[in-house]
């Protein structure tokens, strides 16, 4: 069986710089993937790649057998991906109402505005308000929900942590933690190493613009070496 | 008193006639940082084309020809524009201003340089008592359907899910297109539906104003001051901007008329230097 989200040989960049140089990546469904790496190696240029918000150069992205390398991004948005990018990309002069609307894309079992109101009970009281006038961790709050109501195959997440309080991010976790419970299939960016290893089930570490390590979450965990040489962490 | 009243309705009314030209403008620019220089050609069509039915079918029936023609000239000069979209204000200005000079030369083959006032329906001929003047009852029309096209406006844009899907894609088009909306969809039909209320405000104003050669610049020039005035890309902007440069122009001719010419472009220097970016202008471009 093949898996849902199959990256081949990807190579993607700005102009003349190559960023993303080659990388293979496969992504099971229902399962999570966490991608570290130093800053700088690649790794939300791939994301963008993947989201067709940079066009790669040469490679393969494939959601469940069909060809979205090179597509439009709203073309790889309609066949099931959605991202959550980097620095959140909120529309600051919409309402937090406003902002998810944009994201919904209903299916039968899915998302909808209701249920996800009850996830994230906090945004509920803040519908009327302009996205740019909340809390950092509200609005990558905001970030997810607008990705979730896209109801997703694939749910790419590029450093979610990223300028958020340390109690912020266990909020997150918890949040992301009850997604993957739900058996939702993500591909996670993060710095945040325990953010990062609470929500997945396999680890893949990205250095100058290729992966240079795949392993499980456990293997990764038994084996500090492996962190300490990629990423320069204990 | 009265005069000044007088004056101020007729001022209000063109304010309101601007607002429908600048709304469009404004958004246009606001999407796609684009500066349509033929905006003020599809409000001369609208006028040709109220001067062609008024006389046959009547002036109500030229609203939808507009409508539908309008759009279709601004899809057109969408697909006009899209190659240079990334080319800078100094060529998309020299297209579209070539396009102007195009139009304008074909309507002049067609009408020549007569200055045509379309007759009004029948039941808003003639004119009220107002406040023991007499007032005619076009012009109040001309406020109260200006008025409410601007509501319309408002509240399309600012109300519903189409506008807000265009006020997210003039602050990231690419998170909008990660979202899984189409770009060169919306922003077509912007500058279609731009185009459509310029040319619908050219038959509403068309009895009032006189349908003649020159009139599409003089108007757009008016309405570029009102965008500069208002902060280019917001709508709020305009209508107060077009609010402002219909008052002043029509109390400037009654009360400084040698300096009524001057007046309007005064207060445009006055606004630049105090606040550059307009009066609700946010990003300096």
């Amino acid at each position: 069986m093949s898996a849902l989200l199959e990256v081949k040989d990807l190579h993607a960049g700005y102009g003349a710089s190559r960023i993303v140089r080659g990388v293979s990546l496969s992504v099971e469904e229902g399962a999570g993937i966490v991608l570290f790496g130093r800053n700088g190696v690649g790794k939300s240029t791939f994301m963008q790649a993947l989201m067709g918000m940079v066009t790669p150069s040469s490679g393969q992205v494939l959601l469940a057998g069909k060809q979205l390398a090179g597509r439009p991004a709203h073309e790889i948005a309609k066949a099931g991906l959605a991202i959550v990018p980097q620095g959140r990309r909120l529309f600051p002069d919409l309402t937090v109402q406003e902002n998810l609307m944009l994201g919904i894309r209903q299916t039968p079992k899915g998302w909808t505005l209701d249920t996800l109101y009850e996830l994230l009970p906090r945004l509920a009281e803040r519908t009327a308000q302009p996205a740019g006038l909340l809390s950092g961790g509200e609005q990558q709050m905001v970030a997810i929900g607008r990705a979730l109501l896209r109801n997703p195959s694939v749910l790419l997440l590029d450093e979610p942590s990223e300028g958020l309080a340390p109690r912020i991010i266990a909020e997150l976790a918890g949040v992301l933690r009850t997604l993957r419970a739900d058996g939702l299939t993500v591909l996670i960016v993060e710095q945040n190493l325990k953010l990062g290893l609470t929500m997945s089930d396999h680890v893949a570490i990205m250095d100058v613009g290729k992966i240079v390590h795949e392993s499980t979450v456990t293997e990764f965990r038994r084996s500090p070496d492996i962190a300490r040489r990629y990423l320069g962490v204990i | 008193m009265i005069e000044i009243l007088f004056t101020f309705l007729n001022g209000l009314g063109r304010g309101l006639l601007l607002f429908t030209m600048a709304a469009g403008l404004s958004l246009v620019f606001g999407l796609m940082s684009v500066l349509n220089l033929a905006h003020g050609s599809l409000l001369l069509l609208g006028g040709y084309i109220a001067v062609m039915l008024a006389s046959g079918a009547g002036l109500a029936a030229a609203l939808p020809v507009a409508l539908i023609a309008g759009a279709a000239f601004g899809a057109v000069l969408y697909f006009a524009v899209k190659p240079v979209m990334n080319r800078g204000h100094l060529d998309q200005g020299l297209l579209t201003l070539g396009i102007a000079f195009i139009f304008a030369d074909v309507a002049k083959h067609f009408w020549g340089n007569d200055v045509y006032l379309p007759a009004p329906p029948e039941i808003l001929r003639g004119s009220v008592g107002v406040l023991g003047m007499q007032y005619p009852v076009y012009r109040l029309f001309v406020i109260v359907a200006a008025a409410a096209i601007a509501l319309v406006i408002f509240v399309v844009v600012e109300r519903t899910r189409l506008g807000a899907i265009v006020r997210a894609a003039v602050a990231d088009k690419q998170m909008v297109a990660a979202l899984g909306y189409r770009i060169s969809f919306i922003m077509g039909g912007v500058f279609a539906g731009a185009a459509a209320l310029a040319a619908i405000g050219g038959v509403i104003g068309a009895p009032v104003i006189g349908v003649r050669p020159g009139l599409d610049t003089e108007m757009l020039i008016l309405a570029l001051v009102v965008v500069v005035v208002g902060g280019l890309g917001s709508l709020r902007g305009a209508l107060v901007g077009a609010l402002l440069i219909g008052q002043i122009q029509t109390l400037g001719v009654a009360l400084l008329p040698e300096l009524s010419s001057f007046l309007v472009f005064g207060v445009m220097a006055l606004v630049l230097l105090v606040k550059p970016t307009g009066l609700f202008g946010k990003v300096n471009r």
